[in-house]
């Protein structure tokens, strides 16, 4: 069935669009301007990648994936042109002192690896951050500096399969931030498993490979607060897009992500309902039971896909 | 009334909520004018766009071809359809992509150095920065610009175009048309 792109729509996608360009990551902030320009940008070239509109939730999680992905691309070729890693970074964020030079961070030698003297000054950017993550997680002293220096050397080690290192994964340097304190839980979990403590705790994968080694994969996260920009709408939906129908979808969207309406409104939407395949004249309490099951099926293939 | 879901689902459903506006104190800009237009015809002119296919078996095509009156002017005909007809549509789909892709924010030349305008007056600020040939976002008004860059000086009627390491290597006169600023801007940005 054919949807209508309709102005409420484009509305509501130009306001998550401009924020995303706005404040791609955290830590980097554009002009408002600059903003409006990499939205209408992202909006209108992916526009042309459709026959017709897709429906809401695929056409904003596309959106704002192409927005981000744009905006961060130029920004860094933006740095690189002019040699200021400063640039765009927000002047409120206050965890480190300044970025550093993520090109030659990222820069590999087939012989010597990732050798660039900018990897001096990659500790103390990250130290106090890490500490930190695992201070809170009971980690602390001589412990924490040597679960910390394993961090630093997974920043490099080439995940299984792919011969591609996690340093390789940032277009700008302030994504190293989430990155690593990700990988400092990965490494504090690990830790917390030698030393026996760890028992059936929740928040523990099948196998801690599974959780690192693969980028495409589901993770799993111990401490949400530790990386909340990967809990985007975009990311969800690039991870399970193929696990929910088109409907699931736009369920989903309206009700949890967007919450333009409510269950209520919903089941006396006959044409809404009629999209789910509720056949027209069946009863209010009836529709609350299809599109009750429908909803729960459709957030439990998300947790299953997620991990949470 | 909202759903009455199990445990195990509110984390989910949690994330979910936060998942789209991360920030509620700023407020995006009105959406830039046209841009709704553009997108609804753009849907509407792909789905109007796909054609819908008769199977007709070979046999009855054939048979009509060689039923059709002045069978020799149609064979003539169809000859040069044959050739003519993938170059026309060729040029049109490829024109359409141009015409589209980026919209009124895209360029027609993309640049990664930056125009410095000298002593221009707004009306010519607006007309380049309006005229589709370059991004918006490269064209400056202060000199102070970092990086690889064409200066157009109102002032002393120039356009010089100078490399990031601040070497000048090409210098022409303003053209005295407006209508021929663009092609000179884009001559100076060839050269770096």
């Amino acid at each position: 069935m054919k949807i209508e792109m309709r102005k409420e729509h484009l509305e509501r996608c130009w306001n998550s669009c401009w924020q995303r360009a706005r404040r791609p990551v955290e830590g980097v902030i554009l002009s408002e301007e600059q903003a409006s320009i990499f939205a209408e940008q992202s909006l209108r070239n992916l526009s042309i990648d459709f026959d017709e509109f897709p429906g809401e939730a695929e056409f904003s999680a596309k959106a704002l994936r192409e927005t981000v992905t744009a905006t961060l691309c130029s920004i860094a070729k933006e740095r690189r042109e002019t040699s200021n890693h400063q640039l765009h970074h927000d002047p409120e964020d206050k965890r480190y002192e300044r970025n550093l030079n993520l090109d030659r961070l990222q820069r590999h030698d087939p012989e010597s690896g990732f050798h660039d003297r900018e990897w001096n000054d990659l500790p103390s950017v990250l130290k106090p951050l890490a500490l930190a993550t695992l201070n809170r997680k009971g980690i602390k002293g001589p412990d924490a500096e040597d679960v910390f220096v394993e961090t630093l050397a997974e920043l490099v080690r080439e995940r299984e399969g792919s011969s591609h290192s996690p340093i390789l994964d940032p277009t700008v340097f302030e994504e190293i931030i989430p990155l690593h304190i990700r990988i400092v839980g990965f490494r504090a979990i690990d830790w917390f498993r030698r030393r026996g403590s760890l028992k059936n705790q929740p928040n523990v994968g099948s196998s801690l490979d599974e959780l690192t080694d693969n980028a495409e994969h589901a993770m799993q996260f111990e401490d949400q607060s530790a990386d909340p920009a990967a809990m985007t709408f975009e990311k969800i939906y690039k991870d399970c897009e193929e696990a929910l129908t088109k409907d699931e979808w736009e369920l989903i969207f309206i009700l949890y992500v967007n919450q333009t309406a409510t269950i209520q409104d919903l089941i006396v939407d006959d044409a809404f309902c009629a999209e789910m395949g509720i056949k027209p004249g069946v009863s209010g309490s009836t529709r609350r039971r299809v599109l009750s099951e429908l909803v729960e099926q459709a957030l439990g293939k998300i947790r299953k896909n997620m991990n949470f | 009334m909202n759903l009455e879901l199990p445990a195990n689902l509110q984390p989910t459903v949690a994330i979910l909520r936060s998942s789209l506006m991360r920030r509620t104190d700023e407020k995006a800009p009105a959406i830039p004018a046209g841009l709704f237009e553009d997108l609804a015809t753009s849907f509407e002119k792909n789905t109007a766009g796909n054609t819908q296919f008769v199977k007709v078996s070979l046999f009855t095509k054939i048979r009509s071809f060689l039923s059709a009156p002045a069978f020799g002017m149609s064979a003539a005909a169809l000859a040069i359809l044959a050739v003519v007809l993938p170059i026309t549509l060729k040029t049109s789909e490829n024109s359409e992509i141009s015409r589209f892709r980026g919209g009124a924010a895209d360029s027609g030349v993309t640049v990664s150095s930056s125009i410095v305008l000298i002593g221009a007056s707004q009306e010519i600020v607006s007309f380049l920065g309006n005229s589709g040939d370059f991004e918006k976002s490269s064209i400056f008004t202060t000199e102070s610009v970092a990086g690889a860059k064409v200066i157009v000086d109102f002032k002393l009627a120039t356009i010089t175009a100078i490399t990031a390491d601040g070497q000048s290597v090409h210098r022409a006169a303003l053209p005295s048309e407006k209508a021929d600023f663009s092609a000179a801007i884009a001559e100076a940005l060839s050269k770096l």
